[in-house]
């Protein structure tokens, strides 16, 4: 019971200070005519308090789930519209800190790993925070998978996490009737567990729906894939497959569905700046090579920590199903951020980069409980401790970062 | 033991392939770091580049002003520029100020291939030709240089060794190819060796038999 107490202090402090530092960054933000959360605040936000403009506004950002929190601090509260906006984005940020943490926890219980709870907390707020590293005399310009700057990424973020695990627990336990969950209790059926994905998968979407533009093909390839596989195997076990396949296609129904509905508000009903503009297949890096000299820099500065753990045990991300997945949904993210972008004005505004985005924050969660597993279970020598520490030495730098974009002010 | 033997062959060759194959050229980067004493933030300077040894022309021009936080100025020539680059003139804001330079680097493919120091790189053999400045002090002590403007059109063009070794400095993403492709040879080594000891706990797997 003490032991408990003093986890929920030390939770406390944590989130204490998340929120602080999340209060100031988007207060600071707010006030920069340019930024993300003074668009979205100032300048989206007000349509949806009149009615006339009700429809407008949702066809202007269809993923309202930031906005509508915040209108519910500004108009049930009573609460000033920039101090809701914050306050706004301080939930989501709990929220996603809370999913890492539950994450982190469930893992080290079924893991059996040697990492107490204080660790999964500091490491909790680790990944709320990590950023690419990168210097500003570089022309890399990394994308970074905690875009502090965007409020609707930052809003979906937690739904995200929680997807992501619960759909590896879900194919462990369509493969395999014995596989009990590392982060969910499939043991006992995957009926509340395939509706708790819609749901969760549901909010992602409301948030922002480029997280289940990724995932939702991430998962549809991989499921192919196995399926194929099985029916070559010419065991028998294809067609029970096939059932899992539609069970999460039927999962992911009405997700497509409202992610259908925003691209239709964007491109057919006049939302998004106004008419024009469609879905185009533009060249390869087409967009990307504009901002950033060095595509593949870019890409290794953003993802140096989860890069190195793959060089020191690839056997897990090719044979596990997180690193199997995490991996296939950086290929699928990696495609549309190459080949995929609005026509007209908002081409620039590379908004396929999103996915990738949220591709690389599954990586670096899967390639930290990675580390853990591994600092636990297979540091038995110099060498390999050794290894593992320059992964810690990564890991640092990348949250290092993050306290410098988030306390850059 | 032998289709083994083929396959590193043939992945080996492909490698190669990549890495020695022509690839574009990157946009080379120019950039100009001013002293912060002596900001120039609001003012437009511009680069104005020789092609094939045809003069400079006006639409053969960039334009740029210092970024407010480094008091940076970037100049980023285009790809297509590589091999026919043969002269650099560098204009500054038509002011009679005194502009202090602390750095110059010249990047492409997203990294800094070159810093100079600014006594160098504006010093008398390294300036093929001037107008409009009253003065250029190279203070190496500081290693910072001062170039002073007057409103009649100042600019510098850079000397014919320099502007060379400037253009020759566009990127054809070589170490890039090497590192991806050592990257991946390091990947497969790391998977035969089997670093971290056998799975046996199955850690982040499913229990499929």
């Amino acid at each position: 019971m003490k032991k408990e107490k003093t986890d929920v202090f030390f939770l406390m402090l944590f989130l204490i200070a998340l929120a602080h530092l999340t209060y100031v960054f988007v207060m600071k933000e707010l006030a920069y005519q340019f930024s993300d959360y003074n668009g979205h605040v100032y300048v989206y936000l007000p349509n949806f308090l009149k009615r006339d403009t009700l429809l407008d506004a949702w066809k202007m950002v269809p993923y309202c789930a930031y906005h509508i929190v915040t209108l519910l601090f500004y108009k049930l509260a009573l609460i000033p519209l920039d101090v809701s906006a914050a306050y706004a984005a301080i939930l989501f940020a709990v929220f996603s800190y809370l999913a890492f943490y539950w994450i982190l926890q469930r893992f080290s219980v079924t893991a059996k790993l040697e990492n107490g709870s204080l660790k999964n907390m500091v490491l909790s707020f680790c990944l709320c925070i990590v950023q690419p590293l990168n210097g500003y005399w570089m022309d890399a310009a990394p994308y970074s998978m905690n875009p502090l700057y965007n409020p609707t990424y930052m809003c979906a973020r937690g739904f995200s996490i929680l997807c992501f695990f619960l759909v590896c627990d879900i194919f462990g336990r369509q493969k395999s009737e014995n596989y009990c969950g590392y982060f969910f209790r499939v043991e006992e059926g995957l009926t509340k567990h395939y509706v708790l994905l819609g749901i969760l998968l549901f909010f992602s979407a409301m948030a922002k729906p480029t997280y289940a533009e990724m995932l939702i093909p991430a998962v549809a390839f991989t499921m192919l894939v196995e399926w194929i596989y099985r029916i070559a195997r010419k065991n028998g076990t294809a067609k029970p497959y096939f059932q899992h396949c539609l069970y999460m296609l039927l999962c992911a129904l009405p997700t497509l569905a409202y992610i259908f509905l925003q691209f239709a508000a964007y491109f057919l009903f006049g939302g998004s700046y106004g008419d024009g503009g469609s879905l185009t297949i533009t060249k390869f890096l087409e967009v990307w090579s504009v901002y950033s000299q060095n595509v593949v820099l870019a890409l290794a500065l953003s993802l140096a920590f989860p890069l190195f753990m793959i060089l020191l045990d690839p056997a897990s991300f090719l044979t596990s199903e997180a690193g199997r997945l995490s991996l296939v949904c950086l290929f699928i993210s990696f495609l549309e951020a190459a080949f995929l972008g609005e026509s007209g004005p908002k081409l620039l505004h590379f908004d396929f980069i999103w996915p990738l985005m949220s591709a690389m924050l599954l990586l670096f969660t899967v390639s930290t409980l990675r580390l853990l597993s591994l600092e636990s279970h297979r540091a038995t020598t110099l060498s390999r401790r050794i290894l593992l520490g320059i992964a810690w030495f990564l890991f640092a730098l990348h949250a290092l970062a993050g306290l410098q974009a988030l306390t850059s002010f | 033991m032998k289709k083994k033997w083929i396959y590193y062959a043939i992945a080996l060759l492909c490698m190669i392939l990549f890495i020695i194959l022509p690839f574009p050229a990157s946009d080379l980067c120019l950039r100009l770091t001013l002293d912060e004493e002596y900001p120039a933030s609001t003012d437009t300077f511009y680069l104005y580049y020789e092609i094939d040894g045809q003069g400079f022309q006006g639409n053969q021009m960039l334009t740029a002003t210092a970024d407010a936080e480094r008091g940076i100025v970037s100049f980023c020539l285009d790809s297509s520029l590589q091999g026919h680059l043969t002269g650099l003139r560098i204009d500054f804001p038509n002011t009679e100020q005194v502009v202090g330079i602390k750095d110059v680097t010249v990047s492409s493919a997203g990294v800094v291939k070159h810093r100079y120091h600014p006594c160098f790189f504006l010093a008398p053999e390294n300036l093929k030709a001037q107008n409009g400045i009253s003065a250029i002090s190279l203070v190496t002590a500081r290693a910072k240089a001062y170039v002073g403007t007057t409103p009649e059109d100042p600019y510098l063009i850079l000397s014919d060794p320099l502007t060379l070794q400037i253009a020759g400095m566009f990127s054809h993403y070589l170490l890039t190819r090497i590192l991806i492709c050592l990257f991946l040879v390091a990947c497969y080594a790391s998977y035969r060796k089997n670093l971290f000891g056998k799975e046996q706990d199955k850690l982040l797997q499913s229990e499929t038999i």
